[in-house]
């Protein structure tokens, strides 16, 4: 479970970009995050594993408290259970679809097994596995940058369900994809979500599509959280307090 | 005739203009009365203080186009005696120079390999965009400096006063130059590489250093393979001379042979085969660099 208690966010330069935010999250849910840009929902995802430091409140995630006293080893350990998945994919370009996946399991091997690039059979398996799971096996040992955009995050998916996590955070997953290869993988998130009970949240910049595969949708504006409830509650009203104005093409990948 | 100095006058006046305009540009104006300000320029005052200072080095070194010839035309003591006394070459001395010319590769090739091993962790940890420790980074970065301040051949001199004569002082001297300038251009190099991937590995709960081996070697290694063979291709010059301070390699046999009178024959033998020898590392490093890069 994650649970945010009165947190805050004010970045080093004064910025702040949460403000009391409260909130629960069960295990294995689907949650989408809605909100314009600049809204604060990276910064929310982005505490959930340390990537920032939380200024205010508490932050609890599976029982860790996500405060700064967690640093070194334990934030390490803390953070193999919990997978990232970006906009721009983020792979590692010059190199093979199989090398970014099994990149997963260098948190658990020594050094100098990484450095030579050394990976044991069982992480092979992990690896092979994770790529089946997200249908694009054949692209094991094809080089990444040749892939497509859809094809990118799959491998990226693949690589965060190597490693095993309980959680997976989704920054803006699908905003440069394509509306059709869009879909497919939000239904990868969505497969995955139901298969693995993997709790999922996922920073959505196009309302329809976090409508379409989220069940509970978190609406932020302006570093608030002003709509928390399931995606059938949405209506016109609630849309209009999240952006603050209409929706906009923008808004709406259309499908 | 009025119409003549018409024409000079507006010349003159254009040419101010411009020349006021390159050292001290002024607003400029668009639509709707909106003023733009360029940035004050420096390029202009740094070519002006350019030729100043070429100007006085040229003085205080006495460069003197007329001193130059004079000297070029001494029959005595330019370059045509050195002709007189270099040729013809004796080349039946050539295995003698085998031994020292395979030391001088050997040097170069060990202390390039060596420095270019120890500069990889020195980069990780002078590249801004991957150390957030300032105390770290600026330390390493004061280190590495203050070894690039010094030229190779007195690291070679001051390293036979710990090491002794000998190619192994040698070899250090081209190992901490090669650390220094790869590191440099290492560092400099993972400062413009697209982090996502590094963030990513981080993210999955690896330490920063396996992150780095693992997101961004990949990506730098083609460089990096590069400066290492480049910096191989530049130490078999200086692998070449350091044996003036007796640090090993060919250079001692070149003094040697140099200074007496009467083996000034060998000279030409002796520049013969590091001529080739520097040829053919070119020639290999540049196909390698071109089939890793
Ligand atoms: N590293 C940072 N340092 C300072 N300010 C930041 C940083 N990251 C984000 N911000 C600011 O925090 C606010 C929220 O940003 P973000 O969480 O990225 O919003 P969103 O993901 O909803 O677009 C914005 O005003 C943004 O400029
Ligand atoms: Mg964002």
């Amino acid at each position: 479970m994650i649970k945010f208690e009165n947190v805050g966010k004010i970045y080093p330069n004064g910025t702040e970009a949460l403000r009391n935010v409260s909130l629960e999250i069960e295990q294995g849910q689907f949650i989408a995050i809605v909100g314009l840009s600049g809204a604060g929902k990276s910064t929310l995802i982005r505490l959930i594993n340390k990537m920032h430091d939380v200024t205010a409140g508490t932050l609890t995630v599976n029982d860790t408290v996500v405060d700064h006293t967690l640093t070194g080893k334990e934030l390490r350990r803390f953070r193999r259970g919990i997978g990232m998945i970006f906009q721009s994919f983020n792979l590692i370009g010059r190199t093979t679809v199989i090398k970014n996946v099994l990149a997963a399991r260098v948190s658990e091997k020594s050094f100098f097994t990484s450095l030579i690039g050394w990976y044991s059979k069982e992480d092979k398996i992990i690896a092979l596995n994770a790529l089946d799971q997200v249908g694009i096996l054949e692209k094991t040992y094809g080089r990444v940058d040749q892939l497509s955009g859809g094809q990118m995050q799959r491998v990226a998916l693949a690589r965060t369900i190597a490693q095993d996590p309980t959680i997976i955070l989704a920054d803006e997953p699908v905003a440069s994809l394509d509306p059709i290869t869009a879909n497919q993988v939000m239904s990868d998130f969505e497969r995955i979500n139901k298969e693995l009970s993997i709790t999922i949240i996922a920073n959505m910049h196009h309302v329809d599509l976090a409508l379409k595969y989220a069940r509970r949708v978190i609406g932020i504006n302006d570093g608030e959280v002003v709509f928390d409830g399931p995606a059938s509650a949405i209506n016109n009203d609630t849309l209009k307090k999240i952006y603050g104005r209409e929706l906009t093409d923008d808004d709406i990948m259309d499908t | 005739m009025t119409n003549f100095f018409k024409a000079v006058y507006n010349l003159i006046k254009r040419t101010l203009a411009v020349i006021k305009d390159i050292f001290v540009p002024g607003k400029i104006i668009i639509k709707d009365g909106k003023e733009v300000y360029p940035p004050k320029p420096i390029g202009p005052y740094v070519v002006i203080i350019l030729i100043i200072v070429v100007y006085f080095a040229a003085k205080a070194t006495d460069f003197s186009i007329p001193v130059l010839v004079r000297r070029m035309l001494d029959f005595k003591f330019g370059p045509f005696s050195l002709v007189k006394r270099y040729f013809p070459p004796d080349w039946s001395f050539w295995p003698e120079i085998i031994d020292p010319l395979l030391e001088t590769i050997q040097m170069s090739f060990l202390g390039s390999f060596l420095g270019a091993v120890f500069a990889l962790p020195a980069a990780f940890f002078a590249s801004s965009n991957i150390n957030k420790n300032k105390i770290l980074l600026t330390s390493s970065r004061l280190i590495l400096s203050l070894f690039r301040t010094l030229p190779i051949i007195i690291y070679a001199s001051l390293f036979t006063l710990i090491f002794g004569l000998g190619a192994v002082a040698g070899t250090i001297a081209i190992t901490l130059f090669t650390f220094s300038i790869v590191s440099k251009m290492l560092y400099e190099k993972i400062e413009t590489v697209d982090l996502g991937a590094f963030e990513a590995i981080q993210s999955t709960g690896a330490s920063k250093g396996k992150s780095f081996i693992t997101a961004v070697l990949p990506q730098i290694l083609p460089s990096y393979y590069s400066m290492s063979l480049y910096s191989f291709e530049i130490n078999i010059r200086y692998a070449a001379i350091l044996g003036y301070v007796g640090a090993g390699g060919i250079g001692f046999d070149l003094d040697n042979v140099m200074k007496n009178i009467r083996l000034n024959d060998r000279v030409v033998v002796i520049l013969f085969f590091i001529l080739i020898v520097v040829v053919l590392i070119e020639s290999l490093s540049r196909f390698l660099r071109g089939r890793l890069g």
